[in-house]
């Protein structure tokens, strides 16, 4: 998503079309020379064709073992505002140490974390400048990366500079898209503070910090789910369930996890209620252990065919539901997911340009483009199908760990009613619901729930059961 | 496997619940518990059973269903009465807990061995340690407990594991091991368990001879004791005594018992018993010991001696039981005990008394002699105070040690007690001891390993008794016998016969002991010469005071033939002759005699009276003997008799000699023996020479019937034959011959007699019947010839005679040829004489091949007289009527002719001189033919009934 934000170049479109003209020029001269292909590459951004160059750009980069120089650089930033960095993301690490492009960096960055190698990609987005376009994204990225080492202080640091960055970048750009980014940027770096904060226990903090992403940010929906956990860490479990039963608000449909259930059995568990505690996990057993049965039989008969992934999801798209009936509710989750819709939206605006070069007078360069657009578009669906399988797999894999996490709590509710038979001590109280149990900060209200959900209200309800321990 | 032992535990779970009954509480836990183990095994196989942490849940559900099922199978199992609880089948009665502790461990032992590296792997340890325990594999069990111990993490679980291998090591006896685990069980524990586990610690430090610490502790144990804690008081104060004792603290132990109000005694003696239980015997002793020491109370002494039998009794100190079993009788003896006390001390007695018996009886102890012995020994001892304690059943007691006694091989011993017993059981009347001590001294008795000096010594005391109470049975019967030997062979005879007596009264009918009995009493007098008795039981046998078979009456009389030759047999050994026939008369003249003893004498009469010549007492005597004596007697004397009627006939006693052999040979008749035909020819030829014809032919006649011998026989009848001849009785000579004849073998011998008959009827003109005879002796010596029989010497003599007269025939003619001239007269006479001559030589050589002695010689006499007369005629004749000249010539020719003839009668002469030498022949011819005429001066021809002389010489 941060690389929609990679935009320095607000070009003109009779510039681009000079451009093109002269990259048709060019190419008709010397497309095989370094010069000549650096030149086209540049022509071609200029000109507003991101998604054509691409091969070009990645064989240069192959190609050459010199660092690229600035106009070529800019050039390569612009590109990766549009087509997003999975275009590259192939490209191997010593050619892209070549580039000192801050969005290269950041690729580079990507990669070594994901090798194991924090370390190196901390020098790699180090490497970034504070007035990088790209900046807010990385300081959120060496939040992450300090967390990971445990290194908290540092950590919040960063998201704190994040947050910073982000907003000092939202009053600079001039498209909503790009504002979008920055906000769901900067949300994230303040879950990330909260995060940092439940992590070092602090619950209080970390609540009020997780009340500082407002309601309508794209991260709020899960973030919430997050509040749940600090509330019940705070053993605050009727506020904790009011928070989950907001996701059975229709406007959370799109949410599908697992893992909300399991929350709610953990905190009827907390709170003795063995009953519900158990009824929750009965009922999530109900309705999804065969579902997820079926859910692993399909994605072990797919493997990894991306494009049947990519297929699906279009399908999905087209209201053609899936074949196994628990995908639906993962796709409309990962429809929603950021990564996926950058993803979408450059295979969009590359079949765009493909279009548009198919309207063109079929050149050598033109038809060469078209072509290389046609293998960006695929390598696009492709992208996209391992993103809605791994989607599925994740989200497999959620369930598998909700199921043993509710058979946890299911033991441990067994567990507990039979030490209360040991103890011949098996009468609760009939009373369940009071107002008196509810515990609240200064930045939540009372709201007492009518069986209704009300967008305002959403992630204020909270329960008032009496806990039977 | 995972999957598996998941499914075994669910299938486990589907039984079980069919089985056992379980309480509401109960049921609801399960159902729990299985709704766990259901949500487990998901869990489980969600997991793809990698998660140690579930499979050790599935261990400790399965371990927990198993604890519960474990009590409901306990309160079921101790609801059953004990009686019928010891026949049920434990495994069956704890089947279901097992199966789940087995589940558990399964499941646990995968984790231990799939997961060792879990971080919780300590609570595995323990559940298999804790389900090892519960399933009695005690080995097991303390490995894991060791291994939890080691790795656990879990604060509770290392407690308990502590706490666990502590009491495995205590209950192992390794005190030292067990000491550290406790002391961290109890550091900073303050739970109801405390006591107990301090209690076990406590023990161990006493263990490990850390008294002091021990006790110390057993008090703060005993202190604590009751309210929260688990009350140890009881046990405190039952073991705190040994401490206090090993510790050499009575005093502070007397000290203790008396400050929380217990009598110290009856508390070591409370002791001592609890932990005589748990098989403690020296700390049990030591303590009695110790309290016996310093107690002086009477009643309390006797209370600690008591539990010192408990104790050794226990434990099989025997000897320490009986010296105090001694003891507690000296004392019951002294003063008497309570009842209780007295009981007490009689059962241990004859509790102790009758089981040593029985191991003594037993096979057990057959290989060790000694140990055999020494538990007789013990046994006999506890009877003998058995004795004492009850003395109305001393008989009794005593007839035990005597079974004691036997069942250890001491038969001497045995007897002995028995004997006593038998006595005492008299004096106390009891039958059933009485008649038991007597089975079993006759038992003893009948032992081969009786060493035979006391069996010869118990003879007389045991079957004297036996028969005191029984004389009628037929083991009476027996005992009598035994009873009456002993007696015998050790002297007693007069009580032998006492026993013969009364035997011969209970068993009348018994002939043959009573007659065994009778002959050796009687030897034993008769070998005494002391034959008074011997006569008197004669007497009472006769009388019928014993009854006797009749071969023993017969031999009775025999015994008394002894008696009566017996003496008169030593005279004549002394040489008293005199003395001898006087005995032998008076026992043959007297009516108390036996026929035996007669026979013998009159036997002995004859020989004594034929050595000493009196040829008429000999007849006499000998022929009442021989009619007397019973056959098989007179074939053993045979030859006695028939030297009695040889010297009979040798002092010319004929007629006595001939009638006591014709007495013999009937006697004889019908006996096999040799004598048999001795006798027949003495009988014949002494009635022959005492020219009794009749007799020797009456004798002769027998020989058939008799079965004598033919060659006897025939001997007998030709010797007949020569009397027969004599007396001319040739009827019956000629019937004889036939008889002979009838036997081709005694053709030869016949020639000889039918010669006399032969010449018989020659005499009487009946030449036809005497050629016949003639021919028949021709057939007799040729078929004897043939057969190559020996032809007695008379008939080769009689065959060469007639040789001889042809060859006296031939001489006659030779010398009826008279020499004369004319010269050709001469030479025929010459011619004929040669002829004749040689013709005489034939015959001469064939005389020779007879063999006859007399025959040979008469041949050469006449051929030699032939020889000579013409040469000695040729010599001297001189031809008549011729010239000297001619007669010269002549008498030189005739030289040539006569010299060689009479060279050869002298040849002949030397011929017949050898055979006559060499044949030893003795011929009336012999003169003739050995000297001259001239010397007939030489010749000696005896007188009528001249003696001859004896060729044999000297012998």
């Amino acid at each position: 998503m941060f690389s929609k934000l990679l935009i320095t170049s607000l070009l003109a479109i009779p510039v681009a079309v000079a451009s093109f003209e002269s990259a048709e020029r060019n190419y008709a001269k010397s497309s095989a020379s370094y010069a000549g292909s650096r030149r086209l590459v540049i022509d071609l951004v200029k000109a507003g064709h991101y998604y054509s160059p691409v091969p070009w750009m990645k064989d240069f980069i192959v190609r050459t073992d010199r660092t690229l120089d600035t106009e070529l650089e800019e050039a390569l930033d612009k590109m990766l505002y549009h087509t997003g960095v999975k275009p590259f993301e192939a490209l191997p690490e010593d050619q892209l140490r070549r580039s000192r492009s801050g969005s290269i960096r950041f690729i580079l960055a990507k990669k070594l974390f994901k090798r194991g190698k924090p370390q190196e990609a901390m020098i790699e987005l180090n490497g970034v400048s504070v007035d990088h376009p790209a900046y807010p994204f990385v300081a959120n990225f060496k939040g992450t990366i300090f967390s990971h080492f445990g290194n908290f202080p540092d950590a919040e640091s960063h998201f704190r500079d994040c947050v910073r960055a982000s907003e000092v970048r939202m009053g600079k750009v001039e498209t909503v898209t790009m504002r979008d980014q920055l906000e769901t940027n900067r949300d994230y770096c303040v879950a990330g503070i909260a995060r940092v904060q439940f992590t070092t226990r602090d619950f209080k903090k970390a609540e009020l910090t997780y009340l500082d992403i407002e309601k309508d940010s794209f991260v709020w929906p899960e973030i919430l789910f997050e509040e749940a956990w600090t509330s019940y860490y705070q053993k605050n479990y009727n506020r904790t369930l009011g928070k989950l039963v907001s996701y059975k608000a229709p406007v959370f449909n799109f949410i599908f996890r697992p893992e909300v259930d399991v929350l709610k059995a953990l905190t009827y568990l907390k709170m003795c209620l063995y009953d519900d505690a158990k009824k929750t996990v009965d009922d999530f057993y109900s309705e999804l252990l065969n579902p997820s049965r079926e859910l692993r039989s399909f994605l072990v008969s797919r493997g990894k065919d991306y494009r049947y992934f990519y297929n699906l999801m279009a399908d999905f798209e087209d209201n053609r539901p899936a074949p196994v009936l628990l995908v639906n509710p993962i796709l409309r989750s990962i429809r929603k997911d950021a990564a996926y819709r950058e993803m979408k939206s450059a295979l969009t605006a590359a079949i765009i340009e493909y279009n548009d070069l198919r309207k063109r007078s079929q050149s050598p360069m033109t038809q060469n483009l078209i072509k290389n657009v046609r293998v960006l578009a695929d390598e696009y669906r492709s992208s996209i199908g391992a993103y809605v399988r791994a989607g599925l797999v994740s989200k497999y894999a959620e369930l598998y760990s909700s199921f043993q996490g509710m058979s946890y709590i299911k033991l441990e509710v067994l567990a507990q009613r039979k030490e209360r038979l040991y103890q011949s001590d098996a009468t609760p109280s009939k009373k369940r619901g009071d107002v008196k149990y509810i515990e609240r900060n200064d930045k939540q209200y009372f709201w007492t729930f009518n069986g209704e959900f009300w967008a305002d209200e959403l992630g204020d309800y909270v329960f008032a059961l009496r806990s039977e321990c | 496997m995972l999957k598996y032992l998941i499914l075994l535990t669910l299938l486990i779970q589907a039984v079980a619940n069919a089985r056992t009954t379980l309480d509401e509480r109960r049921k609801k836990i399960l159902a729990i518990v299985d709704e766990e183990l259901a949500e487990v095994t998901r869990l489980a196989k969600q997991q793809d059973y990698k998660a140690p942490e579930t499979l050790l849940r599935v261990a400790e559900l399965n371990l927990e269903k198993g604890r519960l099922f474990r009590e409901v199978e306990n309160e079921k199992y101790l609801a059953v009465p004990p009686a019928e609880r010891a026949r049920l089948n434990k495994r069956e009665a704890f089947i279901q807990s097992t199966r789940y502790f087995a589940a558990a461990n399964d499941a646990a032992l995968v984790v231990a061995k799939k997961f060792p590296q879990y971080s919780s792997i300590g609570e595995v340890y323990y559940i298999l340690a804790y389900n090892y325990k519960e399933l009695g594999e005690e080995s097991s069990a303390r490995k894991y407990f060791q291994l939890a111990v080691g790795s656990s993490r879990d604060p509770k679980v290392l407690g308990k594991s502590r706490q666990a291998l502590a009491d495995i090591y205590f209950n192992d006896k390794k005190y030292s091991a067990a000491i550290p685990l406790y002391e961290a069980t109890l550091k900073g524990a303050d739970d109801k368990w405390w006591t107990k586990d301090a209690f076990n610690l406590a023990w161990s430090y006493y263990r490990t001879r850390n008294y002091d610490r021990g006790i110390s502790l057993m008090r703060e144990v005993h202190r604590k004791s009751g309210g929260k804690y688990v009350d140890m008081r009881s046990a405190v104060e039952r073991d705190i005594g040994i401490f206090y004792v090993d510790a050499n603290q009575i005093n502070e132990a007397i000290q203790f018992f008396e400050s929380v109000g217990l009598s110290y005694t009856d508390q070591f003696i409370k002791i001592a018993t609890a932990i005589t239980a748990q098989g403690r015997f020296d700390q049990a002793e030591k303590l009695l010991g110790k309290v016996k020491a310093i107690e002086k109370n009477r009643g309390r002494r006797v209370e600690i001696l008591l539990a010192e039998l408990n104790l050794f009794e226990k434990f099989n100190r025997t000897a320490e039981h009986l010296s105090t079993s001694r003891e507690l009788v000296a004392l019951h003896l002294k003063g008497g005990l309570e009842k209780s006390q007295f009981e007490k001390l009689t059962f241990h007695v004859n509790k102790l008394a009758a089981e040593l018996q029985k191991a003594t009886a037993s096979n057990v102890y057959d290989r060790v002699p000694k140990i055999k012995q020494q538990k007789a020994k013990e046994s006999i001892a506890y009877f003998e105070l058995a004795a004492q304690l009850n003395p109305g059943k001393r008989a009794e007691k005593l007839f035990f040690q005597g079974e004691t006694a036997f069942a250890a091989g001491d038969f001497s011993k045995a007897i002995g007690l028995y004997i006593s017993a038998f006595d005492g059981a008299r004096v106390d009347g009891d039958k059933k001891i009485l008649s038991q001590s007597l089975e079993g001294m006759l038992a003893a008795l009948g032992q081969p390993t009786l060493p035979k000096a006391t069996a010869d010594r118990s003879f007389i005391p045991v079957y004297s008794r036996y028969v005191t109470v029984d004389t009628r049975s037929a083991r009476a019967q027996a005992i009598f016998v035994k009873l009456f030997n002993a007696q015998f062979d050790s002297g007693n005879v007069a009580e032998a016969e006492k026993t013969l007596a009364s035997f011969a009264k209970n068993f009348p009918e018994d002939f043959k002991t009573q007659e065994a009995m009778l002959a050796k009493v009687m030897e034993y007098y008769r070998s005494r010469k002391d034959y008074g008795p011997v006569k008197s039981y004669v007497t009472r046998i006769n009388a019928g005071d014993f009854k006797v078979s009749a071969k023993y009456a017969e031999a009775l009389r025999g015994l008394m033939t002894k008696l009566q030759i017996e003496g008169v047999q030593q005279s004549l050994e002394k040489g008293e002759k005199a003395v001898a026939l006087k005995g032998y008369h008076q026992i043959h003249a007297s009516s108390e005699s036996t026929p035996k003893a007669k026979i013998n004498a009159s036997y002995n009469l004859a020989a004594l009276y034929f050595e000493l010549g009196d040829t008429s007492q000999t007849y006499s005597w000998a022929s009442t003997a021989l009619r007397e004596m019973d056959v098989a007697d007179v074939v053993k004397f045979a030859d006695s008799y028939l030297s009695i009627a040889a010297g009979l006939f040798l002092r010319q006693q004929f007629a006595p000699s001939a009638d006591l052999s014709h007495r013999l040979l009937v006697k004889l008749c019908r006996e096999r023996t040799n004598s048999k035909a001795a006798s027949f020819k003495n009988a014949a030829f002494i009635a022959l020479a005492n020219d009794d014809l009749k007799k020797a032919l009456e004798v002769h006649s027998m020989a058939k019937s008799c079965g004598v011998p033919e060659v006897t026989a025939t001997e007998v009848a030709l010797e007949i034959l020569k009397d027969l001849s004599k007396t001319k009785q040739w009827d019956t000579y000629e019937r004889m011959l036939r008889e002979l004849e009838q036997n081709p073998k005694n053709g030869p011998l016949l020639i000889k007699p039918y010669e006399d008959y032969r010449r018989e009827l020659a005499t009487i003109g009946q030449a036809e019947e005497a050629r016949a005879i003639s021919d028949k002796q021709n057939r007799f010596y040729q078929q004897a010839k043939t057969q190559k029989l020996d032809v007695p010497v008379e008939a080769l003599d009689l065959m060469a005679e007639r040789l001889v007269s042809i060859i006296a025939d031939k001489k006659r003619r030779l010398d009826q040829i008279r020499l004369s001239f004319p010269q050709a007269t001469f030479e025929n006479a010459l011619k004929s004489k040669l002829q004749l001559l040689d013709q005489m030589a034939t015959d001469v050589n064939q005389l020779q091949k007879i063999g006859s002695g007399k025959g040979i010689v008469e041949g050469y006499r006449y051929i030699i007289a032939g020889y000579e007369e013409f040469g000695e005629t040729l010599k001297a004749f001189s031809p008549p009527e011729k010239s000297p000249e001619f007669v010269e010539s002549f008498r030189k020719a005739m030289a040539d002719v006569h010299g060689p003839i009479l060279q050869n009668a002298r040849k002949q002469r030397n011929e017949v001189r050898k055979l006559i030498s060499d044949n030893k022949i003795l011929s009336l011819s012999n003169f003739s033919v050995l000297f001259n005429e001239q010397d007939m001066h030489k010749r000696f021809f005896t007188q009528k009934e001249a003696a001859l002389m004896d060729r044999g010489g000297r012998r």
